[in-house]
């Protein structure tokens, strides 16, 4: 689990350097990559693939808006490195992978999977994107 | 004020941002709000993921319009960070149009956020062996995945001098990954699971920031950009998907 955590430290650390996040924000990344990786761990036991893949975008979201006004500086330079960690990687090869093997039935349930997981990352952006839109900015 | 360089300096802003990844309402806000330094009434920017047309008109004024066509496209968020940060001190007033647009000049040529290739290889290699482990992956299969990881960023580096489309890139990059995880898989006396390799390697191609900013566009109401980029995610995921059903077939991994 600990290693696990450092792990999802490092990878999103260095997706950071691959797209050229600012050397200043590449921890903030990484930080967002541990919470996010731990979010989701902890509620995939619980609760199942879907609401783990939902909270932890939902943390995400919101460490990346937090960030992003404390340094004041565009949202997508934090969200786009955090998403990464959820984006359904391991659904998109299982589909094919089965698909391959000749097991057309796990391959269907992947493939759903990955889209049901792609939704929950839309929807958790949506949803935070949105309150953050809805409070009160000072000029 | 100089209404021309003004313009230009928006613009200029705009196709920075376009070009590096950022989303349209932010290039849209971005645009908007270096013209609005003028004061002036009509101030318009539209924006799509391939171009932008800026308009800036007024009573007072033969009315300014501008049109970009963005070719090049590339996610290098430290440019977008900068540019942000010059259209924030210009309509703050901290520094001179002239300025601004010099600034703006210099990170469009710039290389910041192009981090060094050794750097860059090192990246992808620790991305590769992290996400394997978060895959589940042993420590042996993690240091495996580094290797594979080492192999995609030489691929990625010789493709880049190519300069070969989007899609074929994917798809040669997911086929070396499956071809190299099948080659170290087959080291005499190491018994390792494939999948996670596997997985680990194709997180750094996995469309990421395509599915962000799909999500961001169309929720802003983009549905232009944000169709586009929900396409441009999937026919990445299916370059992915292809190019290690190759290897898999060439190597008769699936047989191993």
């Amino acid at each position: 689990m600990i290693i696990q955590l450092i792990c999802a430290f490092a990878a999103i650390y260095g997706f950071g350097v691959l797209i050229g996040v600012p050397r200043k924000y590449l921890w903030c990344a990484g930080v967002e990559g541990v919470v996010g990786w731990g979010v989701y761990l902890f509620f995939e036991e619980w609760q199942g693939v879907l609401a783990g893949a939902f909270l932890c975008s939902l943390v995400i979201a919101v460490m990346a808006h937090i960030f992003a006004r404390i340094f004041k500086s565009p949202v997508t330079v934090f969200l786009i490195p955090g998403i990464l960690t959820v984006v359904p990687g391991n659904g998109m090869y299982q589909t094919v992978y089965m698909l391959l093997v000749g097991n057309q039935e796990a391959s269907m349930e992947y493939l759903l999977q990955t889209i049901e997981v792609a939704g929950m990352i839309a929807l958790a952006v949506f949803i935070i994107d949105s309150a953050i839109y809805m409070l009160p900015r000072k000029k | 004020m100089d209404y021309k360089l003004l313009i230009d300096t928006a613009v200029l802003a705009g196709v920075i941002m376009l070009e590096n990844g950022a989303e349209i309402s932010r290039v849209e806000g971005t645009i908007n709000h270096i013209l609005g330094v003028s004061g002036l009434k009509i101030t318009q920017a539209f924006v799509t993921s391939t171009g932008l047309i800026v308009t800036l008109d007024d009573p007072s004024i033969d009315s300014l319009t501008v049109v970009r066509r963005v070719q090049d496209r590339v996610t290098n968020l430290s440019k977008i960070d900068m540019t942000n940060t010059v259209s924030r001190q210009l309509c703050a007033g901290e520094i001179s149009l002239k300025d601004a647009f010099h600034h703006l000049k210099y990170i469009k040529q710039g290389h910041a956020g192009e981090y060094p290739r050794k750097v860059r290889v090192a990246a992808v290699i620790v991305v590769v062996a992290g996400f394997s482990v978060m895959f589940g992956a042993t420590g042996v299969e993690a240091a495996l995945a580094g290797a594979v990881g080492g192999l995609l960023s030489l691929t990625m580096f010789l493709l880049e001098k190519l300069r070969v489309n989007a899609f074929i890139q994917n798809l040669i990059l997911a086929m070396t990954v499956a071809i190299g995880t099948i080659l170290v898989s087959g080291i005499p006396r190491v018994n390792i699971n494939i999948n996670p390799v596997i997985i680990g390697a194709i997180m750094p191609i996995v469309p990421g920031a395509a599915i962000t900013n799909a999500i961001r566009d169309t929720l802003h109401g983009d549905y232009t950009a944000g169709g586009a980029k929900v396409l441009e995610a999937f026919v990445t995921a299916a370059a992915i998907a292809i190019g290690v059903g190759f290897g898999f077939l060439l190597t008769g991994g699936l047989g191993l």
